[in-house]
């Protein structure tokens, strides 16, 4: 065979491939396509049964027993529907729908799911359990926030929050101390030292911070006390998800708490963390704590990061210190701390135009301050 | 304003959720146009404003904020009522809401009977 016949015969394979694996998507498609059609053939004369249910307009219960008594084909069409429903009601709808799903043994099928091998059953099952917020479950999706899949132990952290158990928060916040590089210790409670980052099999384990601070915030009052434990954690992961949570549900404990750390707290992530804390739910006696971060020595990123928040805190020495930072030798500096002043509110607004009087080399952050505070609407206070 | 006194009108891009607030708003006694987008609600509510709008906040193309403040802008549209029903639970979330000119916040999700309501009581203010 010449070389030329050995070209033409590999370029008509793969165009032939090629046209295989189009015909292939398109019948794919053309099947998923004709399998949901046949679906909401199916669940048609059903929806309105269910659109009573969740609509809180089946006050004799009739509704609710017509779609317990479904035929087992009848309500597969119209589970995804309901489970979907579930999500997007509350009160004594979600309760009804629940039932509904509880009569045709979807939560006992989601519990024996979780076991599965399949990451995606795993997966399915956690989110069903926590959408119908199935309180036994609880110990079962703790344990799974270990597991090997990444999906899974995400699915997992949102459906603990959604159950709402403040038993779980222990564990979450654990899920969101791994660091890389390091081993887990899965027995460990928040407070002893803890090394995280690799889940069983040398797989990377943990959940991301934002999903544990989002599960965190929607667990019970009552998880308030470990989430103020994780403030002191050995681990700085568990530490900055802990004081993310404090900055967001204002618990004093916690707060007063990310006050005793902060002078001694270390790691970079953790007292950004924390100045954004007491710049939100602190009060102005934190001032002294936050004008220490904000001298020449600290890291530039940090440093504004603590001028923003001083002006969030307001008050007489978080002023002082913004007035003093407008001549600051780093321009940018000096930038955040005009933006953090016109932040405060009025109070911020006078020091700067004092400032743009008194001191004309400080001009052009403040006077851009002053611009913007035109623009924003309190354009009295800067005529004034 | 509208002649029908009872036009509604519900934007939502989630079929089942449109379907749902369709469904108990009718019940209540109301007329329904239910739109599946942000450019939809803007044109159905410009042709012939309705007593109020539902409004889903993330939609595709124009957000329900964006058609919130196209409203807001127009004489023929600046007064009718309109409800946000949205999943965006957070404080500035709900500040954003209000100061682009809502007149009602409900989160999803949602009680369909504290929607039904909340529509009411926003139609029964002078």
């Amino acid at each position: 065979m010449t070389a030329r016949s050995l070209l033409t015969v590999s370029l008509v394979a793969v165009a032939l491939v090629c046209v295989g694996l189009v015909a292939l998507t398109v019948v794919a498609r053309v099947t998923r396509l004709r399998r949901a059609r046949r679906l909401e053939r199916l669940a048609a004369p059903h929806r309105r049964l269910l659109l009573e249910v969740a609509a809180g307009e089946d006050d004799d219960g009739s509704a609710a027993a017509a779609l317990a008594a479904l035929p087992p084909a009848a309500w597969r069409s119209l589970r995804p529907v309901a489970v979907a429903m579930l999500g997007k009601v509350r009160g004594a709808p979600a309760t009804a729908i629940v039932a509904t799903l509880d009569a045709h043994g979807e939560i006992d099928r989601a519990r024996a799911a979780l076991g599965s091998r399949s990451a995606l059953r795993r997966a399915n099952a956690a989110h069903l359990l926590g959408i119908v917020r199935d309180e036994a479950s609880g110990p079962r999706l703790v344990a799974l926030l270990d597991d090997r899949d990444e999906d899974v132990r995400v699915v997992c952290a949102r459906a603990l929050g959604r159950i709402g158990e403040a038993s779980a928060a222990d564990a979450l916040l654990r899920a969101a101390g791994p660091r890389a590089g390091r081993k887990r210790r899965r027995s460990a409670a928040v407070g002893d030292a803890v090394d995280h980052g690799v889940g069983p099999a040398g797989r990377p384990a943990g959940i991301p911070a934002w999903i544990a601070a989002e599960a965190l915030l929607a667990l019970r009052e009552d998880a308030a006390d470990t989430v103020a434990r994780g403030v002191g954690a050995p681990d700085p992961g568990v530490r900055a998800v802990a004081v993310t949570v404090t900055t967001h549900a204002g618990h004093s404990e916690a707060v007063e708490l990310v006050r005793d750390h902060l002078p001694t707290e270390r790691d970079p992530d953790v007292l950004e963390a924390m100045v954004e804390c007491l710049g939100r739910v602190g009060v102005e006696a934190d001032a002294p704590l936050l004008v220490g971060l904000t001298r020449a020595g600290s890291a530039p990123g940090l440093r504004r990061h603590t001028v923003r928040a001083l002006g969030r805190l307001g008050g007489p020495t978080a002023l002082e210190r913004l007035r003093e930072l407008l001549s600051d030798p780093d321009r940018a500096t000096a930038a955040v701390a005009a933006e953090a002043l016109l932040d405060s509110g009025h109070a911020g607004v006078a020091v700067l135009q004092a400032e743009r009087l008194a001191h004309p080399a400080t001009a052009r952050a403040v006077s851009a301050a002053l611009h913007l505070a035109g623009l924003r609407g309190v354009a009295a206070v800067t005529r004034s | 304003m509208s002649a029908d006194p009872t036009r509604v009108v519900v934007a939502d891009d989630d079929p089942d959720i449109r379907e749902l607030v369709t469904f108990k708003l009718e019940q209540a006694g109301y007329v329904i146009d239910a739109v599946e987008d942000g450019a939809a609600a803007w044109e159905t509510i410009a042709a012939a404003p309705p007593r109020l709008a539902v409004l889903d906040v993330m939609m595709p193309g124009l957000s329900g904020l964006d058609v919130l403040r196209k409203l807001r802008e127009e004489p023929a549209t600046r007064d009718v009522p309109v409800i946000l029903l949205t999943a965006r639970s957070r404080d500035s979330d709900v500040d954003g809401g209000f100061a682009a000119g809502a007149t009602d916040y409900v989160i999803k999700p949602f009680s369909p009977r504290e929607l039904v309501h909340r529509v009411s009581s926003v139609l029964r203010r002078p």
